[in-house]
């Protein structure tokens, strides 16, 4: 199975693999959400998660994510914000569009790796 | 005048303080180094010439840049701790990448911790210069803040220049 | 300073319950980090707003529910052989001292608790140190085996980490030496696998520590690093008490090296090692 990181920063996308190695995903990448809906569109069926940037040109984030809940296909994989938005606004509309769980960069590896296995729903949840 | 004068040293200082705690947690967290705050020299506050330097505008009651700079060999050690890579594998897109994600990461949380002090911003797209002794002169510049930061041979320049 | 979008009285509400049912205070300067920490509790409760979490709180005593709060709002960050001196400590006093004990038939065994164990960096490290300590200096007949290192944690999550000890190379360059990386783990690509006689030589069980610590017995060393900053004063108070129980007579609680544990009520004999403290329980 595979995790798809949608971020505009190699970088974080460089971290984004470490995380999913550990948990023994292959790492698909996008620049953006238009290269992100080409790799969705080639490999939704193995794709347990996104981890999606929100910032990013020609299609952000919140676009990506709106496009992915848009479609019947797709609209079952859970999506996790990796952001520097902190504002309350944001996270609502982020939730309200279908996101599964919102991490605020900075973070460690440990938080990264938590929060991709709870999202996966691997994690202890509330209620679990 | 006077008063908008005064609310601006008041808002600087409190600027300064959410940049220091932004730049210290974003080096803490994502590369897992201690930074601790070094006097600057005059000669230093008035310019310090860089290899590479991470910038962002911020706009906003006051518009300002926000400018990370440093030496190219410093930045690779830094991308290398934020990558888990060794610094001879950190490629030049990386260090390009790196330096401009790390001043998205500190204005990011810059802007969010003086949210919470009512100083709203929007930022640009970061941007990375590169170029052996370089440094940045804003002809209008109204007010500045300079902050260093070293840990062992790491050191960082870090201004915040207030072009309104 | 709350951001201005959430009202001081929903923020009230918020921290009255996370002080009263969670033992936890609030840091102002973070609270803005708190509404992304809670979003996936929102989703799992099935909310819309954050204002309706915060009635909700407000109106239960759910145990697991504050436990997902603090897992939630407390961060996770563990570092190998975190500040030097703990780990110089293990090796040039206790190890030394706790051989002996066990040569002179005065132990069967060395129980070192790693409280808030997280995802289990702490808890390895130590195993990794007395297993080298074992081996530089030829002890044949006390074996890592003769060590029970228990990690706890409040979150089962970060238990699953660390059962795994599976971490990838950004958390390995945080403070491994290379000749431990080189002896203790597998490398598979970027991910660093701790090898399986380590891996057994810890268990990782869930635990909070606003619970009796009746059931896990009596500790020789008790790691409590950098879990109190979060606590509101009574609840270290508790903690203390209960450490105070659970520390063998002679036993170190030790900890963070920038940690200030203060008298304790008396409970406690603060001691040196180096430039750091440790404490012993007081007769």
């Amino acid at each position: 199975m595979k995790l798809l990181s949608v971020d505009d920063s190699r970088v974080v996308r460089k971290i984004m693999r470490g995380a999913a190695e550990v948990l023994d995903y292959e790492l698909l990448e996008a620049e953006d959400g238009i290269q992100g809906l080409e790799v969705m569109a080639e490999n939704y069926q193995d794709i347990a998660v996104i981890l999606l940037d929100w910032n990013m040109p020609r299609m952000n984030g919140l676009e990506f994510l709106q496009a992915v809940k848009g479609n019947p296909d797709y609209r079952g994989i859970p999506v996790m914000m990796v952001t520097t938005e902190t504002e309350r606004d944001s996270i609502i509309t982020a939730i309200q569009e279908g996101a599964a769980n919102y991490m605020v960069k900075p973070f460690t590896m440990e938080e990264l790796v938590k929060n991709i296995l709870e999202t996966l729903g691997k994690g202890e949840g509330y209620g679990q | 005048m006077a008063s908008d004068k005064f609310a601006m040293n008041e808002n600087l200082e409190t600027m300064s303080r959410c940049l220091d705690n932004s730049v210290r947690e974003v080096l803490g967290t994502m590369a897992g180094f201690e930074l601790m705050q070094i006097a600057l020299s005059d000669a230093e506050r008035s310019s310090h010439p860089a290899e590479i330097t991470g910038a962002m505008l911020l706009r906003g009651p006051r518009d300002a840049m926000l400018s990370i700079s440093t030496k190219k060999i410093t930045a690779e050690v830094i991308v290398a701790y934020m990558t888990g890579l060794l610094p001879d594998e950190v490629d030049t897109d990386d260090l390009y990448d790196g330096v401009s994600e790390l001043v998205n990461l500190v204005a990011g949380r810059t802007k969010a911790q003086l949210s919470g002090h009512n100083l709203h911003f929007e930022l640009s797209p970061p941007l990375t210069i590169v170029g052996d002794g370089h440094f940045i002169i804003h002809k209008n510049q109204v007010a500045k803040i300079s902050l260093k930061y070293g840990s062992g041979e790491i050191e960082l320049f870090i201004e915040m220049f207030f072009i309104s | 300073m709350l951001s201005t979008k959430v009202s001081d009285k929903e923020f009230g509400l918020l921290n009255n319950y996370i002080s009263k049912n969670c033992g936890i205070t609030l840091a102002e300067d973070k609270a803005y980090l708190i509404e992304s920490r809670l979003s996936r509790l929102l989703i799992e409760l099935g909310l819309a707003k954050f204002e309706d979490l915060y009635t909700l709180l407000s109106q239960s005593s759910d145990k697991k529910l504050q436990e997902k709060i603090i897992d939630a709002i407390t961060t996770n960050e563990t570092l190998w052989f975190r500040d030097k001196t703990p780990w110089e400590m293990l090796k040039e006093q206790l190890l030394s001292r706790y051989i002996e004990e066990f040569r002179a038939g005065q132990r069967q065994k060395v129980r070192i608790w790693s409280a808030a164990a997280s995802t289990g960096q702490e808890a390895y490290s130590t195993a990794m140190l007395i297993d080298q300590y074992l081996r530089q200096h030829m002890v044949a007949d006390v074996k890592l085996g003769d060590f029970e290192i228990v990690g706890t944690d409040i979150s089962k999550t970060v238990l699953q980490i660390a059962k795994a000890g599976r971490y990838d190379s950004i958390s390995i360059m945080r403070g491994l030496a290379e000749e431990y990386k080189t002896e203790y783990f597998d490398v598979q690509g970027r991910t660093w696998e701790i090898k399986e006689s380590l891996r057994q030589a810890v268990k990782f069980i869930p635990f909070n520590l606003q619970e009796s610590f009746m059931g896990l017995g009596k500790f020789d060393v008790i790691f409590l690093r950098y879990v109190l900053i979060y606590f509101a004063e009574d609840l270290k108070d508790d903690i203390a008490q209960k450490c105070s129980q659970a520390l063998a007579a002679d036993g170190a609680l030790i900890l963070g090296n920038s940690e200030i544990f203060g008298n304790k009520n008396g409970l406690f004999r603060q001691q040196a090692f180096k430039n750091a403290v440790y404490y012993q329980v007081k007769e």
